[in-house]
C-alpha cells in the first residue's frame, strides 16, 4: 500500500489528502487497517475506483439525448439569444438556467430526490446517527460506522426497486459502487491513507428494496464536530459539509447521545446556525444505556434547554437503535413523524422553476415594450404639433423610426425567447415522463423553503391589477423595479402602494396567492403589511409585483 | 319574474358604460363590486355567456384589465366569505348599492335559460344581496321600474324617472348617454 502512495496516489487525489490531524507531520498517517477490503488490498482495484469516482464525462445513459439537447439549448441557443439583449436580465436568466440545469442533472441521476422529502439526520460525531438510521430503515449492516472521527460524504438512503449504491461527483458524474467501495470511501481510505473524498463526491445514494419508507429519503451527514476543532468553522470541513447538507434537507432529526444528559451547548449553537424553517425532532440516542426513568429526565431537561434557546422543536424523544425502541409520550412519535413525511412530494418543481426564470425574463420585454411604446406615442404627438419646424419634425421622424425598429426587434427577441422556453418545457416533460417524475405546477411550502435556502430564487412574482395615471411615475428612470410595499392585506388580496406615490392602486388578487395556498396554512402570515416589493409596470392596467419570500 | 322575462335586452350593445359611477372608485372597491356580481353570475351552477359578456362590459367600463374575468370566475366557484362581508361593509351605506342592484337585474334580464329553478335561484340571490346591502323596498321597486323604462326605450320617462325620490339621479345619468337619450 505504501507503494501505491509513492506511485503517485497522492497526485491522483488532486491534493485532496487530508492533512493529518496532527498537522505537524508531513506524511499521511498510514495504518494497516484494510480489514479485508479489496479496494485497499488491491492497488489496481483501488486506483480504478478512485479514477471512476473523480472522472468527468459528458452526459451518457438513456436520458442523455434529452439532457444534451437541453444543454445545447441553454449554453448555445439561449446564450446567443441573450447576447442581443441590451441589459443584464439575459445574463441573470442564463446564470439561473445553468443552476437549473445542475438541478436537472441531479434529478436525472437520482429521480427519487424529486419524488420524496429528505429527512436529514444530524448530530455531533458519535451521536449514533448511522446506527439510528440503519435501525429505523431495518438494514443494520449497511452503512459503515466507525469509532474514530473520519471525514464522510453526505449519504442519501431510500427505498427503490433494486439494491444499488451510486456516488455522484462534483462534475455530475454518477458511478455505481458496491458496499465494499462505500466502506472504503467513507472510512477505510481515510484511515489507511488519510484520504478523504468529501471534496470530490457531492453525495452517495443508497437504494435498497427492503427499506421501510417508500416516499422518504434519509440523509446521513458527517458528524458536525471533531473534538480537536469544534468552534473553528474555518477549519472544520465536516462542520461545513454537515451544515450545507442539513440546511438543504426538508426535515431534520437531531441526535444527542444520552450520556450528555441534555442538548450540549455546541449542538444548540449549531442547530441555531442552521436557521431551520421546520421544527426539529430531537432524539436522545442510545436509550438502552440508561434506565427509562433517567432517560425521561434527560428528555425533560432537553426540552427545557431547547425552549430556553428558542429552538423550534417538534418533540424530544429517546431511541435505542440496539432494541429498535422509542421512549416518548405516545411511544410512536417517530413513526408518526416519518409516516406523515412519507406522503411524498406532489411533484418536482423543475417546471415551476423554469417558468419562474422565463417569467422574469419575459417581463423585461413587456416592460421595455411599454417604455418604448410610450416614447413612440409621445413622439408621434410631437410630430403632429403644427408649431414644430420642418427640421425638428424630420429629426423626430428619424427618432420615431428608430423607436419603431427597436419595438420590432423587441417583439422578435421575445418571440425567440418564448420558443426557447417552449423547447425546454417540451424536453423537460419528455425527460420527466421517462424518469417517472411528475412535474408540479406549484411548489409546496417545504419545497419553496428548500428553493429559498439554495438561494436560487429570492422572490415570488405575481400578476397584479393596476389603476391610476402612469405619468405620476415619471421620476423613475425605469419602470422595471419600482419600489413599493404591501399596504394592506384584505379579503381580495394584497394591496400594494408605490413608495412616495399616491393615486396608483395595485392589487394582487387572492386567486393569484391561492396558487401558493400551502403557504397560508397556520395563520396566513406569509405576507405582512409593510413588506417591501418591487413593481414592474406592464401597461396602464396591469403590472408584475415581486414579493420577497418570507417564510 | 314574468315581467322581467319580457324585458328586451337586445338594446345593450358592445359599447362601454361611460361614466358608470363605479369607474371612479378605488381599485379595491371595483374588485369587491365585480366579485359580488360574479356570485350572482354563478348562481344556479351555470354561467351563461350573456352573463359573462355583461361582466366583461362592466370590466371594460371600469377600465380594468380584461384578464380579471378569469379571476372572477375562479372567485365565483370558490367564494371567500370574508370578501362578501367586506362587500356589504363597503357598499351597504353607499349609494353605489343602487347601481349594484341595477347591474344585477340588468345581467339577469340577459339570461336565456328558462328553467324555473335556475331563474328562482337567481332572483333569490339578487334579493339576498339587496337585503345585505340594506336597499329599501321602495328603492328596489324604483330600480326595477327604471329598468323597464330603459328596455322600452322611452327617453322622456327615463329623465322623469331619474327624479324619483327613491333614486339618486347622479348614479344613473350615465345610462342616458349609453342609450343615446336626449333630454
Amino acid at each position: 500500500m505504501e507503494n501505491m502512495m509513492n506511485d503517485g496516489f497522492s497526485d491522483l487525489m488532486n491534493g485532496h489528502i487530508d492533512k493529518p490531524e496532527e498537522a505537524t507531520t508531513t506524511k499521511p498517517k498510514i495504518q494497516n487497517n484494510s480489514g479485508g477490503n479489496k479496494y485497499l488490498n488491491n492497488p489496481e482495484e483501488g486506483l480504478s475506483l478512485c479514477a471512476s469516482l473523480i472522472s468527468n464525462s459528458e452526459y451518457t445513459g438513456p436520458n442523455s439525448k434529452f439532457q444534451n439537447e437541453i444543454k445545447h439549448i441553454i449554453e448555445h441557443e439561449f446564450l446567443n439569444h441573450a447576447e442581443h439583449d441590451d441589459n443584464t436580465t439575459g445574463a441573470r436568466a442564463y446564470a439561473n438556467l445553468l443552476n437549473w440545469q445542475d438541478k436537472l442533472a441531479e434529478a436525472i441521476s437520482f429521480p427519487q430526490l424529486e419524488k420524496s422529502y429528505t429527512v436529514a439526520v444530524g448530530g455531533s460525531f458519535s451521536a449514533g446517527k448511522t446506527r439510528f438510521l440503519t435501525s429505523v430503515l431495518g438494514c443494520p449492516s449497511l452503512l459503515p460506522t466507525d469509532t474514530t472521527p473520519t471525514t464522510s460524504i453526505p449519504t442519501y438512503l431510500f427505498k427503490g426497486k433494486e439494491n444499488s449504491i451510486d456516488a455522484l461527483n462534483f462534475y455530475g458524474k454518477k458511478t455505481s459502487i458496491d458496499e465494499e467501495a462505500l466502506k472504503a470511501i467513507c472510512h477505510s481510505f481515510n484511515k489507511q491513507y488519510g484520504v478523504t473524498f468529501s471534496h470530490l463526491l457531492q453525495m452517495i445514494a443508497v437504494e435498497r428494496k427492503e427499506f421501510s419508507y417508500s416516499n422518504l429519503i434519509f440523509l446521513d451527514t458527517p458528524g458536525y464536530s471533531k473534538a480537536d476543532n469544534i468552534g473553528d468553522s474555518t477549519q472544520n470541513t465536516d462542520e461545513n459539509i454537515a451544515r450545507t447538507h442539513l440546511r438543504s434537507a426538508d426535515y431534520l432529526i437531531w441526535l444527542v447521545d444520552q450520556q450528555n444528559g441534555t442538548v450540549p451547548k455546541p449542538d444548540i449553537d449549531f442547530i441555531q446556525s442552521l436557521d431551520l424553517q421546520q421544527p426539529v425532532l430531537l432524539v436522545i440516542s442510545k436509550a438502552d444505556k440508561r434506565p427509562e426513568n433517567l432517560i425521561r429526565e434527560v428528555i425533560a431537561t432537553a426540552k427545557a434547554d431547547l425552549e430556553r434557546a428558542e429552538i423550534n422543536y417538534l418533540d424530544v424523544i429517546a431511541y435505542s437503535a440496539q432494541n429498535a425502541q422509542e421512549i416518548s409520550a405516545t411511544g410512536q412519535r417517530l413513526t408518526d413523524f416519518l409516516d406523515e413525511i412519507n406522503q411524498g412530494k406532489n411533484g418536482s418543481t423543475l417546471l415551476w422553476e423554469l417558468e419562474q426564470i422565463f417569467k422574469k425574463y419575459d417581463h423585461y420585454y413587456d416592460s421595455k415594450h411599454q417604455m418604448l411604446s410610450l416614447t413612440h406615442k409621445t413622439i408621434n404627438e410631437l410630430i403632429f404639433d403644427e408649431s414644430i419646424s420642418q427640421d425638428n419634425r424630420s429629426h423626430l421622424t428619424d427618432i420615431n423610426q428608430k423607436t419603431k425598429t427597436q419595438l420590432t426587434n423587441l417583439r422578435n427577441q421575445k418571440s425567440e425567447a418564448q420558443q426557447i422556453h417552449s423547447k425546454l418545457v417540451g424536453l423537460l416533460a419528455q425527460l420527466c415522463e421517462g424518469l417517472g417524475v411528475v412535474l408540479a405546477l406549484t411548489p409546496s411550502i417545504i419545497q419553496l423553503q428548500g428553493i429559498k435556502k439554495q438561494g436560487d430564487m429570492e422572490a415570488l412574482y405575481f400578476n397584479a391589477l393596476l389603476q391610476g395615471e402612469l405619468n405620476k411615475l415619471s421620476r423613475f428612470s425605469s419602470l422595471n423595479e419600482i419600489p413599493g410595499y404591501i399596504k394592506k392585506i384584505s379579503s381580495i388580496g394584497l394591496v400594494i402602494e408605490i413608495d412616495g406615490i399616491l393615486g396608483i392602486d395595485i392589487i394582487i388578487m387572492k386567486n393569484q396567492l391561492k396558487r401558493y395556498s400551502t403557504l397560508f396554512v397556520g395563520g396566513g402570515d406569509v405576507f405582512k403589511t409593510g413588506d417591501p416589493v418591487k413593481i414592474q409596470i406592464l401597461d396602464n392596467k396591469k403590472c408584475i409585483v415581486k414579493v420577497d419570500i418570507i417564510l | 319574474m314574468s315581467i322581467l322575462n319580457k324585458i328586451d335586452n337586445s338594446l345593450i350593445g358592445e359599447r362601454d358604460f361611460i361614466g358608470h359611477p363605479v369607474s371612479s372608485l378605488l381599485l379595491e372597491e371595483k374588485i369587491l363590486y365585480l366579485q359580488a356580481m360574479s356570485l350572482i353570475m354563478n348562481v344556479g351552477g351555470i354561467i351563461e355567456d350573456s352573463e359573462k359578456f355583461y361582466i366583461v362590459l362592466l370590466i371594460r367600463s371600469f377600465k380594468l384589465d380584461f384578464s380579471i374575468i378569469n379571476m372572477l370566475i375562479d372567485f365565483s366557484n370558490d367564494p371567500d366569505e370574508k370578501s362578501i362581508i367586506d362587500f356589504f361593509d363597503v357598499f351597504s351605506n353607499s349609494v353605489i348599492r343602487q347601481n349594484f342592484l341595477f347591474d344585477a337585474l340588468m345581467m339577469f334580464t340577459r339570461i336565456t335559460e328558462i328553467n324555473e329553478n335556475f331563474i328562482d335561484s337567481k332572483i333569490l340571490a339578487i334579493r339576498k344581496m339587496s337585503d345585505g346591502l340594506k336597499i329599501p323596498r321602495e328603492t328596489r321597486n324604483s330600480i326595477k321600474e327604471l329598468l323597464m323604462i330603459l328596455t322600452t326605450h322611452k327617453s322622456e320617462l327615463f329623465f322623469s324617472k331619474l327624479k324619483d325620490e327613491n333614486l339618486s339621479e347622479s348614479q344613473f345619468s350615465y345610462l342616458g348617454y349609453f342609450y343615446e337619450f336626449k333630454s
